[in-house]
């Protein structure tokens, strides 16, 4: 009882949290906006250049926050619900990099310019064979150095053929933007990337929110779970599916962006009632709040090229990361 | 190429000098140079407009390799370095030119090695652009070549229309709003073809970022964008494809402007200016 009433109030305290970030972020920025112009003279030139900042420019990098950051936290408490592994995140396991390889794949071959929905597709297909790899590679019940272990490999395994692509690839700035790629950002993001990216996120996280209840089941055991009525194999294809499509197509529009599937789903598990199924929804609004944040906090840092997203969500991860495991080895030695 | 190594301050007279040392020391012990080894982009540029065909040992891979080199086609055929020390032994030069700061290592290597070495700075202004020409025209021993050359350029900027009293603003706004502002090359051409340099205005000293936000709320009267083509491939590619920018574009004159043109201090600069000034005709016609 009291469970349920804990988990609705901090969907309500996450989603204003999420509202007043919203707000902030479009009034963050390079240049201070006149908002008073809009409505006392809407129809001067200036003013005009005005609404083309907010709507433009601040609106959709705000709407990619939410989404991307919604992506990773929900697919992180769903990787680590269904794995049963407290380390289990797509930056650590190696999805995000390996969706990273796929969209760098469809972006720099010139795919992407003739085909614009190659570029999600890619980062789709690259997420979805990692997972699926990982899963192989490590399996349900691994122990945490075994997962680890496989993420060390995908990881650096799909870093390593980005670099490759990135050098081969005949556009001049192609090496350069590793980096993105590797650490993520949202600057001057567009529309043209929210239609590209927000159908296959929302369809992922659609399908990651129906395994709630099998992945609730799935922490009593395999058994447990069997016998009370749900199939293995079907939540198994939601997880893969779902995640592939949430970080595949968040990581091809935005980079890979680590650290918040793990952080996100940890800090609010004691929220859920320590159930897997509760902390999904919860973590997809508390990962949203924290890129929301740190792309605030990307802007207010006064350096001459905007700092990457990754710095700072690592800035907060790679301490919490280490922490944890410490923790887990004291618990489980 | 302005996107690896930006412009960093340093004495330019200074680098003239050296460069004029180099060459005494070229100049006195061979008479005309004819295994001319090149390093580096813009100093292939150079080589091609200025030595003769047959003279050119090498030159960089870039010259045939990259959407910035202006000279693919003339470039084919003639042997790719990749300014290594072993390719320098291999092409046993008797010139090698490189620009300062890229393959120093190399460079150095080919010293020590006694390969004579005339190395060059970045100009920052059409003067020393005619300048360098010169220094390297002198080096190959091709000082008319050189001078039909400079001739050739001078005579084709002072066909351009004469700046009117009022100089409208411009920028050239670059792929991850990279600009150029004063004490840069680009900042001159653009003063010549009769404008003036919003990114002066925007207190970008030599090469910079000017932020998409920033030149929507401070726009300039014209607006040229460096852009090698319309095909995205690159998130760079993505930032000058923004629906903002185009719609900046759309409001006031635009024209895109190829970094081919003045990424190197080759005869290319005129043209560069030519189009501008272009722009700036056809405004002051419709106004």
């Amino acid at each position: 009882m009291t469970d349920a009433k804990t988990v609705r109030w901090t969907y309500l305290g996450l989603g204003g949290l999420v509202l007043l970030l919203f707000v902030v972020s479009l009034l963050t920025g390079r240049v201070a906006l006149p908002l008073g112009h809009l409505v006392l003279e809407p129809a001067n030139a200036g003013t005009e250049m005005v609404s083309t900042i907010l709507w433009e420019i601040r609106l959709p990098r705000a709407l990619l926050a939410i989404l991307v950051g919604a992506a990773l936290g929900l697919s992180g408490a769903a990787l680590q619900g269904f794995l049963r592994n407290p380390l289990a995140d797509a930056g650590i396991i190696g999805v995000s990099a390996s969706a990273s390889f796929g969209a760098v794949l469809a972006l720099y071959s010139g795919l992407a310019a003739s085909v614009a929905l190659a570029l999600p597709l890619g980062g789709l297909l690259g997420a979805g064979l990692s997972v699926a790899l990982i899963y192989v590679l490590a399996g349900r019940d691994a122990s945490i150095l075994t997962l680890i272990l496989a993420g060390v490999a995908v990881n650096s395994f799909a870093g390593a053929l980005t670099a490759l692509v990135l050098n081969l690839a005949p556009n001049p700035y192609a090496i350069l933007e590793i980096v993105f790629w590797l650490l993520g950002s949202l600057a001057d993001r567009s529309f043209v990337h929210v239609w590209l990216a927000a159908p296959f996120i929302l369809l992922g996280s659609a399908w990651l929110l129906t395994t709630g209840r099998a992945l609730d089941a799935l922490s009593l055991g395999e058994d447990a779970a069997q016998s009370l009525g749900f199939s293995l194999a079907r939540l198994r294809l939601a997880v893969i599916g779902g995640t592939a499509l949430c970080v595949g197509a968040a990581v091809a529009v935005s980079g890979a962006i680590g650290f918040v599937g793990l952080v996100i789903p940890h800090l609010l598990r004691p929220l859920a009632g320590h159930r897997p199924g509760a902390l999904l929804g919860l973590s997809a609004f508390g990962g949203a709040a924290l890129l929301l944040a740190a792309d605030i906090g990307v802007r207010l840092i006064p350096s001459q090229a905007e700092l990457k997203l990754g710095v700072v969500t690592a800035l907060i991860g790679g301490p919490f990361f280490l922490w944890l495991l410490l923790r887990s080895r004291r618990v489980a030695p | 190429m302005h996107y690896v190594v930006g412009f960093s301050a340093r004495n330019l007279m200074t680098g003239f000098a050296i460069a004029l040392v180099c060459l005494c020391s070229v100049a006195s012990a061979h008479a005309r140079p004819t295994r001319v080894m090149s390093l580096n982009l813009c100093t292939d540029v150079l080589l091609l407009h200025l030595a003769q065909r047959q003279h050119i040992a090498s030159l960089s891979y870039v010259a045939t390799n990259s959407p910035l080199s202006p000279i693919t086609e003339q470039a084919r055929g003639i042997p790719a370095n990749y300014a290594s020390a072993e390719e320098v032994v291999s092409f046993q030069p008797d010139l090698v030119v490189a620009r300062r700061y890229t393959a120093a290592a190399t460079v150095q290597l080919a010293r020590s090695l006694g390969f004579p070495v005339l190395e060059l700075d970045d100009p920052r202004s059409y003067d020393e652009a005619v300048a360098q020409i010169r220094i390297m025209a002198k080096a190959l021993d091709e000082e008319q070549r050189g001078d039909a050359l400079v001739a050739q350029m001078n005579s084709r900027l002072q066909q351009i229309a004469p700046a009117g009293s009022r100089r409208p603003t411009a920028v050239v706004y670059g792929p991850n709003g990279y600009t150029f502002g004063p004490g840069s090359l680009l900042d001159d051409l653009i003063a010549r073809a009769g404008f003036s340099n919003l990114a002066a205005r925007a207190g970008l000293r030599e090469a910079g970022m000017l932020s998409l936000e920033s030149l929507l709320m401070d726009p300039p009267e014209v607006l040229f964008i460096e852009r090698e083509t319309q095909v995205v491939t690159s998130l760079a590619d993505q930032t000058l494809a923004h629906p903002a920018l185009r719609k900046l574009g759309a409001r006031i004159p635009s024209a895109d402007l190829s970094s081919r043109l003045w990424n190197c201090a080759g005869p290319e600069i005129v043209e560069a200016v030519v189009q501008m000034a272009a722009v700036r005709s056809q405004m002051e016609a419709g106004q």
